[in-house]
């Protein structure tokens, strides 16, 4: 697979002074979605900064489709084939989204109308072409950002905070948009706080804390690192009493660590052997099972969990 | 590269709110006649007359060319919509140039027009219509004030506090010197004669001075 974005070591300071990135590396592949996550002030959007060449890193070698973003004539090739959205930026309320769309449209260079109607169509914003953006409500401002970094259909997406603002619905219909952009060959970094558009869309994902990375692998990794104390989870199909599933597992090792509710049986041990014996005996007694896995917590706990823990 | 200069600035003209610019043409209008109506009932010369309708169709142009580049380059770096626009193809160079252009153009549109109203208006303006010395000045005050306003919104955008009030009080320093100079030598017609020229210079060396190391970050929050 192509690397897109391959950023080795970069430090960057502000003033010489403040460390915002220490030892950074980090790189993206073709058709893949990498989330970018951690705290307020964590350095999020400085890195994305750096990244574009927007900001200058102390240390650090950066390659963004093979091209240095440093270098003045190299970043021009790579804001060709890319679409950023900053954070917060906002649009210009006089304009109609029709001449937002145009300028985007002159400025990216794109002739056929086709991406733009297809937009137009899956944000709803058909029936508001013609109406000022200041008439906008947040989520449609967003919509409008959100339409024209794609009308050049980039190879690269670099987003800050991309949902913000947008409703379900509509944040539905984006990362369903981004899937597809992603079987085209799309890769896309995403800044973001939102753990909806994290576990529905980003394949991988890199924390970020105080400048460094802290973590980078799967959602599910995470949620299993920040789950201390592995526990294992019985899902029946049906309600069943208390007293009769206590009875059912009496005899099973270390009945201290099984938690009994109602059509749920949590083991925490970190024995997989002992969780399937349990799991066997649920069976033997005609109990039907609905699922049985790991226990863990939601995305948004265990990033919490991961960073307390850090 | 045109192509793109040309939808900033039409994206800025789009964005002007027509009510400002009505109030500026009301405002110069209103000026320009009551300064006249002034000079007239005190009975003073027709040349200075004249000279003084002319002189508020150069300041009302001079003042929207410095004032619009300046707002536009603040306003877009404020409202992070330049960050947006910088990053989708165009040059920093190219989106400076833009703000230039935007401010050439409506001072020349002002100036033109206040001009052409006054002469339709007043006789002693009419009859130095054919003067082409009185147009020429409308065009280059807009590209002085449009490069000093385009200047400063890059100090603006770019530097700390004190090298901001550092370069403006550097960016002003000639005019006043030549305001100055004006009442030292009270030659009018030497002094006008090379005022322009040394402005234009000095202005464009501003603008070029200050686009040379312009980068993406200095419109960045």
């Amino acid at each position: 697979m192509n690397k897109h974005i391959d950023a080795i070591n970069v430090d960057f300071t502000y003033d010489n002074k403040k460390i915002v990135l220490n030892n950074v590396s980090l790189s993206t592949y073709q058709g893949e979605s990498v989330g970018l996550v951690g705290p307020n002030g964590a350095g999020k959007t400085t890195l994305v900064r750096v990244l574009l060449g927007i900001l200058y890193p102390k240390n650090g070698n950066i390659q963004v489709f093979g091209y240095n973003p440093l270098n003045k004539k190299e970043r021009e090739k790579i804001y060709e084939q890319m679409g950023y959205l900053p954070e917060g930026a906002d649009v210009y309320p006089q304009l109609t989204l029709k001449q937002y769309i145009e300028l985007f449209k002159t400025l990216h260079e794109v002739e056929d109308n086709s991406t733009i109607e297809e937009l137009l169509d899956m944000f709803d914003l058909q029936a508001v072409f013609k109406k000022r953006l200041g008439t906008f409500s947040k989520g449609m401002k967003q919509k409008a950002k959100l339409l024209t970094i794609l009308i050049h259909s980039p190879k690269l997406l670099i987003m800050d905070e991309p949902t913000d603002g947008l409703d379900i619905a509509s944040k539905e219909e984006t990362i369903e948009y981004m899937r597809k952009l992603k079987k085209k060959g799309t890769s896309m970094l995403i800044a973001t706080h939102d753990p909806y558009l994290v576990e529905n869309l980003c394949d991988r994902i890199i924390m970020i804390n105080k400048g460094e990375i802290i973590f980078e692998g799967t959602t599910r990794e995470l949620q299993e690192v920040a789950q201390n104390e592995p526990c294992y989870v019985i899902e029946l199909m049906e309600k069943v009493k208390k007293e009769k599933l206590e009875e059912i597992l009496n005899n099973v090792d270390e009945p201290q660590k099984i938690i009994v509710e109602e059509n749920t049986i949590k083991i925490w041990t970190d024995d997989e052997n002992i969780a399937k014996n349990v799991y066997k005996k649920v069976v033997d007694e005609g109990l039907i099972v609905k699922n049985f896995d790991r226990y863990l917590p939601t995305f948004s706990q265990a990033y919490k969990n991961f960073l307390e823990g850090k | 590269m045109f192509k793109k200069v040309m939808s900033i600035v039409k994206t800025d003209l789009l964005c002007l709110k027509v009510e400002v610019l009505m109030f500026f043409l009301m405002f110069g209008l209103g000026f320009g006649f009551l300064f006249g109506f002034n000079a007239r009932f005190t009975q003073v010369s027709e040349l200075s007359y004249s000279s003084s309708l002319q002189a508020t169709a150069f300041l009302v142009g001079g003042l929207l060319s410095l004032m619009f580049p300046f707002s536009f380059l603040l306003t877009d770096k404020q409202i992070k919509a330049g960050e947006m626009v910088l990053t989708s193809g165009i040059k920093p160079f190219e989106y400076i140039f833009s703000k230039w252009i935007n401010g050439v153009f409506l001072g020349i549109v002002t100036g033109y027009t206040y001009l052409i109203v006054y002469t339709l208006l007043t006789l002693p303006l009419y009859e130095q219509y054919g003067n082409i010395s009185v147009w020429l000045y409308v065009l280059l005050i807009a590209i002085i004030f449009a490069s000093l306003g385009v200047t400063l919104g890059i100090i603006f955008t770019k530097v700390n506090l004190l090298r901001k009030i550092l370069l403006i009080i550097f960016l002003i320093v000639l005019p006043i010197l030549l305001f100055v100079l004006l009442f030292i030598i009270k030659n009018t017609e030497i002094f006008f004669k090379f005022l322009i020229p040394i402005l234009l210079v000095y202005s464009l060396l501003c603008f070029f001075l200050s686009v040379r190391n312009v980068e993406i970050k200095d419109f960045v929050v």
